[in-house]
């Protein structure tokens, strides 16, 4: 089973979440009409303790998480992390290729083969993505919360995790899902699981060195941070489990728009 | 007699759709984003720009390009039908300066990226969208969409990168202070104040 820092933490984490559901509980709902009616687009049923465990998050992040991938950003040559990055990414795409499967995507499970037979081999251990340098099979993830989605399983009420941050019943479930699935896991003996560990340390510091200017942006320019997040979160959740296909955005003809089915229509998200 | 007159006049109602609600056509609409583009550009990168002047140039590109009385409405949301006039444009003068001050600094870090304008689609509701995407430089790409409506003019009534809608998040936002502030728009205001550091 693939570590986690979900893993690392997950007794103090029950402990805490245990605790925060007492002290906090949740949040009741509001009798005014209008106020009922954010309560309901908001479907954050445990805001206070949602929004207890983000502290934490961020008080985690900034004395330890957002300094290592500062460390990480300014000491390694830019080659070196895009490798990095590619090797963390080449060798997720069992588990890529397994959701694209299950979702029924067939020319989808085939990029992610393709890619991984090319890059695995050409791209020496992954390190290079010849496949979409060279041919230009574009990397797209996946996983299991949007597999889930696809099958019709809602997303549940927003819930922030310890460490991993924002998610929801579906998605969490679907995190714990894919852990289970990656057989990099399943091949080591247990005396070099070490490595899978490390492996998601840094996989946690590379997602986190990507989005250092991302996340400062986003903090300067919102006045209620969570709130943010949470519809961040939700938007981009949604966007990622359309499965947007880059193609049909080139396509422009305008008749397109109305006749072509398969032509998709960006659609603009509502929903918070 | 009578109804074919009335059938064609449906018929040239139709047709224009100009008559029929102001439908801003496709390529018009991303003559628009690619010149805003070519403008943001050349007006908004250089290095040698004190922040002040970048600042008042950026304004002046979100006030000429943007719907900000419709984005300000929209992320007023439930609340704009109980925040009073002087609320409303207190609002709307404030929620300009944050869009300035978070970013307009953006452009000083220009580092020669564009985005291309890679198609344009014609929504029910009679506005555009407008799809771009901008390659970075490692290797990423970025999806950003431009909603346009003609609003006396085309203006951006909203801008999508990569499926996250940037008066969505603010209405999210905005609506969380507000509801956190006991209902009330001052209480939105006051935040807003404090923000910007302004009046």
């Amino acid at each position: 089973m693939r570590a986690s820092y979900f893993n690392l933490l997950r007794v103090p984490a029950a402990a805490l979440l245990t605790a925060a559901v007492l002290l906090a509980g949740c949040a009741t709902p509001p009798k005014d009409p209008d106020e009922l009616a954010i309560y309901k687009e908001n479907n954050d049923p445990l805001e206070p303790m949602n929004r207890y465990i983000f502290e934490v998050n961020n008080g985690l992040d900034e004395l330890l998480i957002k300094p290592l991938a500062s460390w990480y950003n300014l000491m390694l040559p830019d080659r070196v992390e895009q490798g990095v990055h590619n090797v963390l990414t080449n060798l997720n795409s069992p588990v890529i290729f397994a959701n694209d499967a299950m979702q029924g995507n067939g020319p989808r499970a085939k990029i992610t083969a393709e890619r991984f037979a090319i890059n695995s081999t050409l791209g020496v251990a992954g390190i290079f993505d010849v496949a979409a340098n060279w041919w230009g099979i574009k990397h797209h993830d996946e996983d299991f919360g949007q597999t889930m989605a696809v099958w019709g399983v809602g997303e549940g009420p927003y819930l922030v995790l310890p460490v991993i941050g924002p998610s929801n019943p579906r998605d969490a479930v679907g995190y714990g899902v894919d852990s289970v699935m990656d057989p990099w896991g399943w091949v080591l003996p247990s005396h070099l699981q070490w490595i899978n560990y490390t492996r998601t340390g840094i996989q946690g510091i590379d997602l986190r060195s990507r989005n250092l200017e991302t996340l400062d942006q986003i903090k300067k320019g919102s006045l209620d941070f969570y709130a943010t997040m949470r519809s961040l979160y939700r938007q981009h959740r949604n966007d990622e489990i359309k499965n947007y296909d880059e193609k049909s955005n080139n396509v422009f003809t305008p008749s397109a728009s109305v006749d072509d089915p398969s032509v998709k229509k960006p659609q603009l998200s509502q929903t918070n | 007699m009578q109804r074919r007159s009335f059938l064609a006049a449906a018929a040239a109602l139709l047709s224009f759709p100009s008559l029929a609600g102001a439908a801003p056509s496709t390529a018009d609409a991303q003559k628009f984003i690619d010149s805003l583009g070519e403008a943001a550009i050349s007006s908004l990168t250089g290095t040698d720009l004190s922040e002040d002047e970048r600042e008042t140039r950026f304004r002046g590109l979100l006030e000429s390009h943007f719907d900000l009385p419709g984005i300000s409405k929209f992320v007023l949301a439930r609340y704009w039908r109980v925040a009073t006039d002087t609320e409303r444009a207190d609002f709307r003068r404030l929620f300009e300066t944050l869009l300035v001050q978070a970013y307009a600094k953006k452009f000083a870090e220009y580092a020669g990226e564009r985005f291309k304008v890679s198609g344009a689609l014609a929504n029910d509701d009679g506005s555009i969208t407008v799809n771009s995407l901008i390659d970075r430089p490692n290797g990423d790409q970025i999806r950003l969409d431009w909603r346009i409506e003609d609003v006396s003019g085309l203006k951006i009534s909203d801008l999508i990168v990569e499926g996250v809608s940037l008066r969505t998040t603010y209405r999210s936002d905005v609506g969380s202070v507000i509801q956190n502030g006991g209902g009330k728009v001052a209480s939105l205001l006051d935040a807003l104040r404090q923000k910007t550091g302004t009046q």
